[in-house]
């Protein structure tokens, strides 16, 4: 709670830039206090880390949610009305689309980590996939911190660059 | 994260997005890093969108990653491209961090992967235990085992793998770290994985309770394949019943699950049906409870010292009435 007074001001500054919404911020961090003070007090090691990591969870489900909305309406609209034909097809069902377009975008991804080099992968595995910490990665591996950063990054990119937004 | 989507993004900044989102996940960020971060983030709407990309991203494979690992092909052993890594000298006095433990078992991921569990020699134990006893063992390899009564298990300390399967009964398991050789139960329709070292497995009646004081521990289901079902971490505790797809997790105070190794059991509304069957493998009595008893809940801690004085206690506690003597009780 301590670190949370600290920090309020900063975490507002920082999902402000993520928001890009002050209003969006102050609700975040509101709930990132609703949170807390809800929680049973118990040892944090890295306070800090935690209230950032608690913000922004919220704030992706917060953006999944609005996304699935926006998805919808506009799914429902190219759906019920084929623009050229001028034909409704009212009951077709704008979720299957969307679900397809996942699988697709997961396909994508195996298939990208799968090209990795072997140690990029296994970092990326090791890290991303069975949720080791860096170090933990390092270790299980028999290579230094900076390395596995390294090769996480590296993995990172080729997703980012292969599947985009 | 509105507005600002359609931004085209080059390489460059893609590159530092993922450094910053690098550098965000690794275990040593500081409130000053976030600030730092939040900087650059006002400095460009480029900044904010590959930062956006980046972000749901991982938020992506995060939430589909069982699914992106049963897709993905494992290096095999021989061509994992690795150093290997030499096991550091052992320091007896002092015990390593749990995060070395857990690193270090997570190595046998890497080095053995599943075939260790098959391929493996060594003379098979057997440790059992009567109504009535427990027993301390302490392996070859320097692991540690709390067996409590009516207990029994098979241990093979294998040259690839340490193989336990545990019967019907309930016992705590303290792992030596060898990085070489994975330590695995198999309990149930489940097998459970050690990556770190202390936890509590209890198997009555086809249920099966998995409970972690320190590390990590991976539970396979036989029938789900080489995915974790789960992988519990301090304070974590698994309940599974045998055949059953699902596994519940919840997060507990691991003490209690190891308080019978201290001479005590801590109830939480446990239901007598299940505790005087505890009491009389424990002691090696016979505790008789009438019907009407057996959903009857007790809440508290029961030192397990005389066994007269266990049963008359829990009898007050209850305000039932107790008979018998030398053995044999009834609860009515």
């Amino acid at each position: 709670m301590a670190a949370y007074l600290e920090r309020r001001e900063e975490l507002i500054r920082y999902f402000r830039a993520r928001l890009r919404s002050p209003e969006a911020a102050q609700d975040i961090v509101q709930d990132i206090y609703l949170k807390i003070a809800r929680r049973p007090a118990e040892e944090i090691t890295n306070p800090a880390a935690y209230l950032y990591r608690l913000g922004s969870n919220l704030m992706l489900d917060h953006i999944k949610r609005e996304r699935r909305v926006q998805r919808r309406a506009s799914a429902w609209r190219e759906a019920t009305v084929d623009t050229e034909s001028g034909i409704q097809f009212a009951d077709e069902d704008p979720a299957a689309d969307r679900t397809v377009a996942a699988r697709e975008r997961l396909r994508l991804i195996i298939e990208t980590v799968n090209e990795m080099p072997p140690a990029v992968r296994e970092a990326f595995r090791l890290h991303k996939l069975e949720g080791l910490s860096h170090a933990e990665t390092a270790a299980a591996m028999g290579v230094s911190r900076s390395s596995v950063e390294k090769y996480i990054m590296a993995s990172l990119q080729r997703i980012v660059k292969k599947v985009g937004r | 994260m509105t507005g600002e989507t359609h931004i085209p993004l080059n390489d460059d900044v893609r590159e530092a997005a993922a450094a910053w989102h690098m550098r965000m996940q690794s275990d040593g960020a500081t409130g000053e890093d976030w600030t730092a971060l939040t900087i650059w983030l006002e400095e460009s709407p480029q900044h904010r969108a590959a930062f956006d990309e980046i972000d749901l991203l991982a938020d992506e494979i995060a939430i589909n990653a069982s699914e992106i690992l049963a897709g993905v092909t494992r290096p095999s052993a021989e061509i994992v491209p690795f150093p290997a890594r030499k096991p550091p000298p052992q320091r007896k006095a002092e015990r390593p961090p749990a995060a070395a433990i857990a690193a270090a078992a997570a190595a046998v991921f890497v080095a053995v992967g599943f075939g260790g569990w098959q391929a493996s020699g060594g003379p098979v134990q057997t440790f059992q235990t009567g109504r009535g006893e427990t027993r301390a063992i302490t392996l070859a390899d320097g692991s540690r085992i709390n067996l409590d009564a009516a207990s029994r298990m098979t241990v093979r300390l294998g040259w690839f793998s340490r193989q336990v399967t545990m019967s019907e009964g309930e016992a705590t398991f303290d792992v030596a770290r060898n990085p070489k050789k994975p330590f695995e139960i198999a309990v149930g329709d489940q097998r459970v994985r050690v990556i770190g070292t202390e936890f509590n497995i209890r198997h009555y009646d086809g249920s099966t309770d998995v409970t972690v004081r320190r590390g990590i521990v991976a539970i396979y289901q036989s029938s789900l394949g080489d995915t974790p079902v789960a992988r519990l971490t301090k304070g974590m505790a698994l309940n599974h019943v045998d055949g059953s797809p699902a596994s519940m997790v919840r997060a507990v105070n691991p003490d209690r699950a190891f308080a019978w190794t201290e001479g005590r059991i801590i109830c939480d509304s446990q239901p007598l049906a299940e505790l005087i069957p505890y009491l009389n493998r424990r002691y090696g009595v016979s505790i008789r409870l009438a019907p009407y008893l057996a959903s009857r809940r007790f809440s508290g801690v029961l030192e397990l010292g005389d066994e007269k004085d266990v049963v008359r206690r829990l009898a007050d506690y209850l305000s039932i009435r107790l008979s018998g003597s030398e053995r044999e009780y009834s609860l009515s």
